[in-house]
């Protein structure tokens, strides 16, 4: 399997290609419960954990997902596409979660808390972190599922269940809001 | 905008964002429980399979094909219908079959078809072309590539019409028509349900299921509820088991098969069409009525093809004699 740091990597190497098709290529296809978990368990849990704040949240959110995999493996096998599938599940579950336990509200960068604190992390990285979790649902899914997941945008779509266009749309939506709020903390950085 | 074409912010965000989850890997005790729970799954029981089709592989990836055309009208239920009337205006598909035999080995067989082409590849190398004017095959065991010249006086009606008696009548093991009408007379309004319309893989679909209690036989069928075109037909008994995935989707481009021919193949000409013209005899000298005597053996240019690959050409060919006879 194609890693998130080797995908990265790719990308930082050749900054020209999209490498998306490159994770699609490989046809990844389990065929046993415990071939799902090898293949996908960390692509979903880093689509899950890039938005749940609580760790433990972002844990039970995962074991929902496979879950519901194994139960269903008679359909997952055959899916067409089995990343898209889990992913499509953990979306869904990732939003009952948000729903049930945690208020989004959108505010400036300003006002908003870093309430996870890790001296790990750059502070740029943090403050994307808390901008990303402060767009709307859809929003904030179509970034992850696209820059963290590493999907094309036709493969977002069919995640999120929406057209190719309404997607892009979505992303360009996204990237503005995304702009907008870290502009004032890194005027002269990422986002341009 | 293009959504095909990355945005030029694309790198800038992939490092913006790339630290927003916990970690990069799930957490190992996370992991753990997972494995747990996978390997402590109990799976629907699946029945074993037989290598009933096996017999003719490419024969039957192709009647399968021509069998969504043809699919049972065994339920009287509206959406099952529509179904049938869906597929009908089908030219344009592609379908991966599967088939899991009793030892767990599984063969998988690839159609693909447009408007004027019919491409079936096997997993063993074994590769059938059926255009608008030829037939083409490629043996890999022989490493010869096939071709069949139907003729381009013959029109494309008539040309489908012939595959399709010629396919059926040369796969004798599996009477499609006979199948068909057996489905029919199994499985009945009282053992046909049809679910809502759901979402499932983000594309929204309703199942048609055809259950025989008695023999322990089913077919389940995932519909496309947009198109009413079926995505995915399984058809189980208790020693046999297919599955086909199907997509009618996506726009179908079938390659010319010499773009893919290895180095070295050797190739065999049949002008069938040439044939005919020169009588019917010479037509049935070379195909079918001229064995040789070596069984199903067919002698071309001297030198004998193998017999089952050769079968469905055989009967084709005298489907299409008996329709140029017509005219």
């Amino acid at each position: 399997m194609i890693g998130q740091n080797q995908l990265l990597k790719s990308r930082v190497e050749h900054p020209s290609k999209d490498m998306t098709p490159v994770i699609e290529s490989t046809g990844l296809r389990a065929r046993n419960p415990e071939e799902l978990v090898e293949l996908f368990s960390d692509d979903i849990w880093r689509f899950v954990s890039s938005q749940v704040p609580r760790r433990e949240d972002a844990e039970d959110i995962v074991m929902e997902v496979f879950s519901v995999a194994i139960d269903k493996f008679h359909k997952v096998r055959y899916a067409d596409n089995q990343r898209h599938w889990l992913l499509a599940i953990a979306r869904n579950k990732t939003i009952d979660c948000l729903r049930r336990h945690y208020r989004r509200v959108e505010r400036s960068l300003e006002n908003c808390d870093v309430v996870t604190v890790n001296e790990e992390l750059t502070e740029r990285h943090e403050a994307a972190r808390v901008a990303l979790r402060a767009l709307p649902f859809e929003q904030g899914q179509a970034m992850v599922l696209k820059y963290v997941n590493g999907l094309s945008t036709e493969e977002v779509a069919r995640v999120i269940n929406k057209s190719a266009s309404a997607t892009n749309s979505l992303l360009q939506r996204a990237r503005v809001a995304l702009r907008t709020a870290l502009s004032p903390v890194f005027p002269q950085e990422v986002i341009k | 905008m293009n959504p095909n074409i990355p945005h030029p912010d694309d790198q800038a965000f992939i490092d913006l964002l790339k630290e927003t989850p916990t970690s990069q890997e799930a957490p190992e005790d996370l992991k753990r429980k997972l494995r747990v729970m996978a390997t402590g799954a109990k799976l629907r029981t699946r029945s074993r399979w037989a290598p009933r089709l096996a017999v003719v592989t490419v024969s039957c990836v192709v009647l399968l094909a021509v069998s969504m055309l043809i699919w049972p009208t065994s339920a009287s239920a509206k959406s099952f219908q529509k179904v049938i009337d869906a597929t009908n205006l089908i030219k344009n598909f592609s379908l991966t079959l599967i088939e899991e035999t009793t030892h767990g080995k599984i063969n998988t067989i690839e159609v693909k078809g447009s408007d004027d082409c019919i491409d079936v590849q096997g997993d063993q190398g074994l590769r059938l072309q059926i255009g608008k004017e030829s037939l083409k095959f490629y043996e890999p065991q022989s490493n010869t590539l096939t071709s069949v010249k139907l003729g381009e006086s013959m029109g494309t009606d008539m040309i489908g019409q012939a595959i399709q008696e010629g396919v059926l009548k040369g796969v004798k093991q599996v009477d499609i028509k006979k199948m068909l009408a057996e489905f029919r007379d199994q499985y009945g309004d009282k053992s046909t349900t049809i679910s809502d319309i759901e979402s499932e893989d983000g594309v929204r679909v309703y199942h048609i299921d055809l259950q025989d209690l008695n023999s322990k036989s089913s077919v389940s069928m995932t519909i496309d509820a947009e198109t009413d075109l079926p995505i995915l037909i399984r058809v189980e008994e208790p020693d046999s088991k297919i599955t086909i995935r199907l997509n009618f989707r996506d726009q179908v481009q079938v390659e010319p098969i010499e773009k893919s021919m290895p180095k070295g193949v050797k190739r065999e000409e049949v002008d069938v069409s040439k044939m005919i013209e020169q009588g019917m005899a010479s037509a049935g000298k070379a195909f079918g009525n001229s064995s040789n005597g070596h069984g199903n053996g067919i002698r071309l240019n001297g030198k004998e093809l193998d017999p089952k690959t050769m079968n469905e050409i055989r009967e084709m060919a005298n489907t299409l004699r008996k329709q140029m006879k017509k005219h």
